[in-house]
């Protein structure tokens, strides 16, 4: 009996010997078990609570928070999720927190909520993404005016049913990334309080609606590098826009308001992405604001006809190097202008807006009274995507092709709607026009 | 050597290698862009000087055994590239992790010595959504985890933290909570649900109307997500706007004009921070009567009043700071309150605290 009850042992070690060994996971430091639950929501993180002993306590000193209100706890609203919350809090044992994120719906009064961000706060957090959903007995979340003067935070993302209600004096002295994403403004004077709190911004993201409650944006932030900034399509409410960021570099704005442009400085921009609905006069202060920029691209749906006369001659584009037309039902004469003034253009893309496939076939185009500069001198990549093989777009490529002395290659792809025989007619088209170049090559596909 | 043999050598013979000891004893030298990639290996070089010769090898941490330096290897000769564009990379990093877990494991563990936190990085996420949505059973599978929890462990792992008082209370607060919500379900449509309403919550409302009225306008053309929670919105405060102006005249003409309970329950809403902790209030007194039932007497013993009073003090300094404050504003609010509950109900019971219960 002994004996065999040895070797069962025996077997019994071994197998759990065997196990030991190649439980390769639990032999990792606390630290990297940590970063590794780090990229699991809290949920799932304290469910490793019971894999083994190893596991009991590990996920309550993993520094990241992120509690989310999925829809599995539907049952009881809200409740389960409040009691969760809760619970992770007072065991998660972290004095200093990387990031906490919380997304939930807004059922009950938000008292508790502000328990939450204390809590947060007092752990020195550094990332707080917060995005609330609000109902209809609690359309908006206030923040609690803590959050304003945390002195760890580095970046902090606000979104949806949250409410910036800023009473008093901002300090935000880490505070390098900001989001703010469809929520509601109290007043404008809130915005401008948390901005000048911030003295060392460097990327702000902004979307914006009609029903936020502001009446103009303004933007100076003498910190300011990123600035991305989206106004959703809403009627024809007038909004200020005012930029005042003298280092900023880059610049992403999406206009789909009746946007008015004031760009005080904007000196140092290094790339600009524009895509607005309308192109209209009122761009024109925003156009000439972008005179600095190394890289522009602009983006339109509609065209009306605007008031060159403002301006030039003065503002030339001595920086851009590539620029990027997205034109959509017109305005192809804005080609024209632009090559004049960018005498050192190296790269231009051309691209019929996808919005309006299959419009604009009645549009034309003029070329530029003397042949520019750029085109004798450095322009030396041209794209074209979406090509309709419509009179005035190939117009526009015999204008480029004869007269750009330095050009290396013209790519040109249609858009999918054309036939395969009338694309081999366009191609040999093509092919006969003269170049200038002699270097130069042509695709096509 | 002569001349034409200097000038046969081969390029490569002219690069510099750096030599590296690993735990196990043996020296392999490494291609020096590739080495220094690690952060650890180039402290290594130029602190110490160390890794310029086969005598000088620089030793390597216990964790990083042949194997994994191979593969770390594999993994900077890729990236130390710097032309390579970010597609390319990541193409790359999604092919370089497919490997098993134990493995994973020991490059986490390599990776993390050597301080290539880019390298720990990839491994950890792919750890991560090894164990994202999977049974604990099937985690110990994979892992090779022993399953050495109690099942006492197991089924309430939390269970020692519900010692503390905090949590006691709160889990009973959520208990009675939760059977309050449901009842007050199938109180919705009482009328006198809507009617309590008092000076406070209607400044509440009025502001919040004279802030969205603005915003009308644009909401219609509005193609934004929020679209249709607006005009939700805009319904509620209409009808809400209606309810006050004849929240003065008649009682029952509100019911009328309100076109469901929904909008009382939004007016009682509007009483704003005082609604949640009132609730509070009135589950720690049912605590106090009757723990298990859910019944409620109508008339209370002042003594009991004043002990529930300071218990509820008592709860909220140890909860919330600010709760004190709280309590300030019910207490006044309440007093507010009386005389309109009088008026309406025709009800003589000297209730300090309207509750839905009651009826």
């Amino acid at each position: 009996m002994l004996p065999m009850a040895n070797s069962v042992n025996q077997e019994i070690n071994v197998n759990s010997k065997h196990k030991k060994s190649s439980d390769r996971i639990s032999q990792l430091p606390d630290v990297l078990i940590h970063h590794i639950l780090s990229f699991l929501s809290t949920k799932e993180a304290m469910a490793t609570s019971i894999l083994s002993k190893r596991w009991l306590w590990v996920w309550t000193s993993v520094p990241i928070l992120d509690l989310q209100d999925t829809p599995f706890c539907r049952t009881d609203p809200n409740l389960h999720f409040r009691q969760f919350v809760d619970h992770v809090l007072i065991l998660n044992k972290t004095a200093s927190l990387d990031r906490f994120c919380l997304k939930f719906n807004l059922v009950d009064h938000p008292s508790y909520v502000k328990t939450w961000f204390r809590d947060a706060v007092s752990r020195d957090v550094k990332e707080l993404d917060i995005r609330v959903h609000g109902t209809e007995s609690f359309p908006f979340l206030k923040l609690p005016f803590a959050l304003f003067t945390a002195k760890t935070l580095h970046v902090l993302k606000l979104s949806h049913g949250v409410e910036l209600h800023v009473p008093g004096t901002v300090s935000l002295p880490c505070l390098k990334v900001l989001n703010l994403v469809w929520i509601k403004y109290t007043n404008d004077e809130s915005v401008s309080r948390l901005f000048a709190g911030c003295y060392v911004l460097q990327e702000l993201t902004l979307h914006k609606h009609a029903g936020d409650n502001t009446t103009c944006s303004n933007i100076s932030i003498p910190t300011l590098k990123t600035l991305f900034v989206w106004f959703a399509p809403t009627g024809r409410r007038r909004h200020k826009l005012k930029i005042n960021a003298p280092v900023l570099k880059q610049l992403n704005l999406e206009d789909n308001l009746t946007l008015e442009f004031d760009l005080e400085d904007v000196s140092s921009l290094v790339e600009a992405n524009v895509t607005v609905s309308w192109l209209e006069n009122r761009h024109i202060p925003l156009l000439k604001a972008l005179s600095n920029a190394k890289f522009v691209s602009f983006h339109w749906d509609w065209y009306a006809e605007m008031k060159w006369r403002n301006f030039r001659p003065y503002r030339l584009f001595l920086n851009l190097v590539q620029m990027e037309l997205h034109v959509g039902y017109g305005g192809w004469n804005l080609l024209s202008l632009l090559l004049e003034i960018s005498d050192h253009l190296e790269v231009l893309v051309l691209a019929k807006n996808d919005n309006c496939r299959g419009l604009g076939f009645e549009c034309s185009w003029k070329p530029p009274k003397y042949v520019p500069k750029c085109l004798l001198s450095s322009l030396s990549m041209v794209y074209f995507k979406g090509f309709e093989d419509l009179t005035y777009q190939l117009s526009m490529v015999k204008y480029i092709l004869k007269n750009a002395r330095v050009l290396k290659m013209v790519d040109i792809s249609s858009n999918g709607d054309l036939p395969l025989d009338s694309k081999i007619d366009l191609l040999k088209k093509l092919l006969m026009f003269p170049r200038g170049s002699k270097a130069c090559q042509l695709k096509f596909n | 050597m002569s001349e034409v043999d200097m000038a046969v050598i081969k390029p490569e013979m002219m690069k510099s290698y750096i030599w590296l000891q690993t735990a196990d004893g043996s020296i392999q030298q490494v291609e020096q862009e590739v080495a220094m990639f690690c952060p650890m290996i180039c402290h290594e070089v130029i602190q110490k000087g160390m890794g310029s010769s086969k005598n000088y090898a620089i030793s390597l941490p216990q964790r990083v055994n042949p194997a994994m330096l191979s593969l770390i290897l594999d993994y900077c000769r890729f990236h130390q590239v710097p032309g390579r564009s970010n597609k390319e990379r990541k193409s790359f990093d999604e092919k370089f992790i497919r490997m098993d877990t134990k493995r994973l494991c020991e490059l986490t563990s390599a990776a993390d010595s050597l301080q290539l936190k880019p390298l720990v990085d990839l491994t950890s996420r792919a750890l991560a959504r090894i164990i994202e949505g999977k049974s604990p059973e099937e985690i110990r599978e994979i892992f090779h985890l022993p399953d050495d929890l109690t099942e006492e462990e197991k089924l309430e792992p939390l269970k020692n933290t519900t010692d503390d008082p905090r949590i006691r209370l709160l889990n009973r607060l959520y208990a009675k909570k939760r059977k309050e919500l449901k009842e007050r379900q199938k109180l919705k449509n009482i009328e006198v649900e809507e009617e309590r309403v008092d000076d406070r919550s209607v400044d509440d409302l009025l502001s919040f109307i004279n802030g969205d009225n603005g915003d009308s306008k644009g909401i219609k053309n509005s193609k934004s997500k929020k679209k249709n929670r607006r005009r939700k919105d805009q319904q509620k405060t209409t009808s809400a706007n209606e309810a006050i102006k004849n929240h003065n005249k008649e009682p029952n003409g509100l019911n009328q004009v309100c076109h469901s309970a929904e909008v009382g329950q939004k007016v009682r809403a509007g009483v704003g921070a005082t609604s949640n902790l009132h609730d509070v209030e009135d589950n720690i007194f049912d605590n106090k009567n009757e723990l298990d039932d859910g019944d409620i007497d109508d008339e209370i013993d002042p003594a009991l009043k004043e002990k529930i009073d300071r218990e509820v003090e008592d709860f909220a300094r140890r909860l919330n700071s600010d709760w004190p404050e709280r309590m300030q504003e019910i207490l006044s609010f309440g007093h507010e309150r009386k005389p309109v509950h009088f008026s309406l109900n025709g009800n003589g019971s000297l209730r300090r605290y309207a509750n839905s219960e009651q009826r």
